[in-house]
């Protein structure tokens, strides 16, 4: 099925910037979409896939170890002697409503067990999701107990199964990415605060951007594949964008006013936690990283708190405001005095 | 028609118009058929409300006819489970041949053809979801038991749904993913229905579609009209300018006309509208748009001409919604009045079998619930080689150990439905009394994942001001302006708090009631005031919601505590409490002490 490019979504900036920024800094977290239905939010996730660069992996490895780094690699890698290097996609796993545990986390392999009474572990989506994205479209219908092990694991960085008489770990680093609608049900507060940045993904009622979306998305199903060939330079560019800010992401600097002022900011807001602060300094750095700044700027700062930050406010069922306004608030008035 | 007799009568000539509307609204429907079957993968399916069981048949043989010759029609019912529609482990086969063997799903099997959903409004948020995402893919993934599959899964959508109240036919997710929505109440079965819309003009449309232009100014009204009508969705523009070029595919026209994109906008955007449809109140303008970026030149701003078209489309939708109504208004009366009160359904289920699964245990399958055959050949396979070949020619051994047993979540899903007195003077102290309860109930604790609802009184009748719902926030936005005053159809609340009661347990859920009630209603069940019939109509009320044997709490919000109050409470087998004076707080913790736990 053809897939509508990342580069011709109109609008939907603040989402874009966070699913761009993960996968610079795959550390900060995950990104939560919260919003109005029909909104391109399954959209803009799938057309990620298409835009990421490839990625190199070991031939035949289920968990696609990245062959470079030695420390990292599974248990089958690291005893291999040759290990053939090849290219894939980036993984973007979609995580179907209705998969069960054993195919999530990975499970005996039944027909081997059945046939030849040999016990073998079957990697389930977590390993396939390594390195890349997993994501869980409606996260408020899924079961609690498989939210709370998703997200466990991508804090980790591992899975750990330990069923049926295996016992098996495997590296599984992904940038976990949830999306809902709020009216559909709250989310658990213990939820939302571990996704690292928050987007609340609203329809635009500019009716010349909501001409500007009908038609690219009429021509693109008019004729799918002449629609992305012209959009694939535009694509490209983007893509190049992506793999330079990873170069540079880790050497982009942090002045310390700037971070005294991203501390001060959690602290006004009573950001609960130490998760707040990390988050912010993380998404900081990958902006400025992509948009091919050295520095971190009080500017880039600002651009990041509502999406880093809009999820960890101590919550007062009474009181109506926006939790993005609250934020925005406190920064005009941090960065005025 | 007989010349002679013609002009006398207003009613020959209602009846003409009855007929010639009747003709029109099945005309749509049969339309919005065609139309599905011009092109499925564009615009997915319809949504049809309160259709007569004759007429959903018409229909769905006239898309199978127009999609061609052997397209499959497979029903999904309501309480379909998981392994049933999206695929799993065939178990049966599976023992027989002693490796795993797949089995497809509902969805695989009707890719290419037309999935029917009769009773759409019962459908569950869960497998609602899975069908939006399948509609959205074209495909099923299964990631269960042991099994990752990715199957094909293209089809046509017709969900047919008649709820009780009015409100979504569908969950909402789902709603928005299907073209169409048409409401078919009061369409009459019987009349003949002869097709204009051969397969012949079908398959002539489908070659002629590609060539078929629509003007910018079309364009542009029909995406105007949506956000004026308070659509926020952007699926809905589409679908509309997809179904124009259909309508002027199937006249044979290569220009998509005004007509054509009227016709679209009454189709698609009549279900979705959220503007109210009074005519007193214009919409609100949008927002004035602001001037031009350099970079959206190719995007013209409206002309005048477009600026008429857009009125005359959001006219065309509003006329369609009101006619709608009505039509619904008269056909639901006539089945209220039909109505006998009816005991439990018979749809309580050992809790050890109820419930959403969240994994398996070691247990007894005879005394602990459901075998989870899957887990329990796990458990057994790795011991086939010490074990001694199973006599009697099955493949494998497995022992009483090996069992393992389904675990489910056992609490179903409570509801708590407030039933709120807003007549009088006192009214709004008890709608934001029965308010502050409800976000203090939601606020409380999330994980216990408990739904509410609100039914307020007042003048002639009751209404569901809030639909069950988990989510603060729709009920802060719902509740954010209460109607209060008038009359007290004590009455009328009861009796659609018991309603509400039997549709939530065929949901499986389990509901409760709270009255924030005086007890004293003056308007009977058919709104006509009076004390006595009011009193005898109040009780016979609360002795149905009696007969369906939920846990009912009642608050008397007199002044004193009144003999009337705790009469009607004891008839509705309630737990009687005054509460003389508003108290949120204190109706939300008695709620939580006294029917939750």
């Amino acid at each position: 099925m053809a897939i509508f490019p990342f580069v011709a979504i109109v609008g939907q900036e603040p989402l874009k910037d966070a699913l761009l920024m993960s996968a610079v800094e795959p550390s900060i977290g995950g990104v939560l979409a919260l919003g109005d239905r029909g909104t391109g939010k399954s959209t803009a996730i799938r057309a990620l896939a298409a835009l990421l660069p490839e990625i190199d992996v070991v031939r035949g490895c289920p968990y696609r170890c990245l062959p470079s780094v030695p420390a990292g690699l599974c248990t089958v890698c690291e005893r291999k002697d040759n290990r053939v290097v090849e290219k894939m996609a980036a993984p973007v796993v979609d995580l179907p409503l209705g998969a069960t545990e054993d195919r999530v986390v990975g499970a005996l392999d039944l027909e081997r067990a059945l046939s030849k009474g040999e016990k073998r572990f079957e990697p389930g989506l977590l390993a396939r999701a390594n390195r890349g994205f997993l994501y869980i479209d409606e996260v408020n219908l899924l079961d609690d107990h498989l939210v709370d092990l998703l997200l466990d694991v991508a804090a980790s960085g591992e899975n750990v199964v330990e069923r049926e008489g295996l016992s098996v770990r495997h590296p599984a680093k992904f940038v976990l990415v949830g999306s809902g609608n709020p009216e559909e049900g709250d989310l658990r507060p213990q939820l939302l605060d571990r996704f690292g940045l928050c987007v609340d993904v609203r329809t635009s009622t500019d009716l010349a951007e909501r001409m500007e979306i009908v038609r690219r998305r009429d021509t693109f199903e008019q004729d799918p594949a002449a629609f992305i060939k012209d959009w694939s330079r535009k694509t490209g560019a983007l893509r190049k964008r992506v793999v330079e800010a990873r170069a540079r992401v880790q050497t982009v600097t942090l002045p310390d006013a700037v971070l005294a002022k991203a501390v001060e900011l959690c602290l006004t807001l009573g950001a609960d936690g130490l998760r707040g602060e990390l988050t912010l300094m993380r998404a900081a750095r990958a902006r400025a990283a992509l948009s091919g700044e050295a520095e971190v700027s009080m500017e880039t700062l600002k651009s990041v708190a509502p999406l880093a930050l809009r999820h960890r406010l101590r919550k007062d069922p009474l009181d109506d405001t926006d939790a993005g306004i609250r934020v925005e608030r406190a920064v005009s008035e941090l960065f005025v005095s | 028609m007989n010349p002679a007799a013609a002009p006398s009568t207003d009613r020959q000539a209602n009846r003409e118009a009855f007929e010639r509307m009747d003709a029109a609204r099945w005309g749509q429907a049969d339309l919005a058929a065609a139309l599905l079957a011009l092109m499925p993968l564009r615009l997915k399916g319809a949504v049809f409300d309160g259709a007569a069981p004759e007429l959903a048949g018409l229909l769905q043989d006239r898309l199978t006819q127009r999609l061609g010759a052997g397209t499959v029609l497979h029903r999904m019912p309501v309480s379909i489970t998981d392994d049933r529609l999206i695929g799993g482990l065939d178990l049966a086969a599976t023992l027989a041949a002693g490796s795993p063997i797949a089995e497809t799903g509902l969805l695989a099997r009707a890719d290419g053809g037309v999935l029917i959903v009769p009773m759409a409004e019962r459908l569950p948020g869960r497998a609602a979801a899975q069908l939006a995402r399948v509609i959205d893919t074209g495909e099923v993934e299964t990631e269960r038991d042991g099994l990752s599959l990715r199957t094909p899964a293209k089809f046509v959508t017709l969900a047919f749904a008649d709820p009780d109240e009015p409100g979504d036919l569908l969950p909402a997710g789902l709603g928005d993913r299907l073209a169409f929505g048409l409401s078919l109440h009061g369409v009459s079965p019987a009349r003949p229905r002869p097709e204009t819309l051969s397969p012949a003009i079908v398959d002539a449309a489908r070659a002629k579609l590609r060539w078929v232009s629509v003007p910018n100014t079309i364009m542009d009204a029909l995406i105007d009209a949506g956000l004026r009508l308070g659509i926020r969705s952007l699926r809905a523009p589409a679908f509309c300018l997809a179904a124009a070029r259909g309508i002027a595919a199937l006249a044979g026209r290569d220009e998509v006309t005004d007509a054509d994109a009227s016709l679209a906008a009454e189709l698609v955007y009549a279900s979705r509208a959220n503007v109210l449809i009074d005519r007193s109140e214009p919409p609100a303008p949008p927002e004035p748009p602001e001037p031009d970026n350099e970079n959206t030149d190719d995007v013209s701003r409206p002309q005048p001409e477009a600026d008429e078209l857009t009125e005359l489309l959001v006219e065309a939708v509003r006329v369609r919604v009101s006619l709608d109504m009505a039509a619904r208004a008269r056909t639901t009366r006539q089945r209220t009045r039909q109505e006998v009160p009816t005991g439990r359904s018979g749809d309580m289920v050992d809790s050890r079998r109820r419930g959403s699964r969240i994994g398996a245990r070691a247990g007894d399958p005879r005394r602990d619930g459901r075998l989870d055959l899957l887990s329990t050949l796990r458990t057994a396979a790795p011991w086939q080689r010490i074990r001694e070949a199973p006599s009697g020619g099955a493949v494998i051994s497995v022992r009483a150990s090996d069992f393992r047993v389904k675990r489910f979540r056992h609490r179903s899903e409570a509801v708590v439905i407030f039933v709120v007195d807003a007549s009088g003077s006192s009214a709004m102290n008890r709608l934001a009394d029965a308010k502050g309860a409800i976000e203090l109930l939601l606020s409380g604790c999330y994980s216990r994942r408990e739904s509410v609802a609100l039914i307020a009184f007042r003048k002639e009748g009751a209404n569901l001001l809030l639909p069950p719902t988990r989510s603060l926030t729709r009920v802060k936005r719902s509740l954010s302006r209460l109607p209060g005053g008038g009359g007290t159809p004590l009455a009328a609340g009861i009796a659609a708090a018991a309603q509400l009661v039997r549709i939530e347990r065929r949901k499986r859920k389990a509901p409760h009631v709270v009255f924030l009630s005086d007890g004293q209603g003056n308007i009977a069940l058919d709104g006509t005031p009076g004390r006595d019939r009011a009193a005898e109509d109040a009780r016979d009320m609360a002795r149905r919601l009696k007969s369906l044997q939920e846990r009912v709490l009642f608050f008397d919000i007199s002044k004193r505590p009144s003999a009337q109050a705790e009469l009607i409470s004891t008839e509705m087998g309630a737990i009687y409490r005054p509460l003389p004076l508003a108290d949120a707080a204190r109706v939300s913790r008695d709620v939580r002490s006294l029917l939750l736990e």
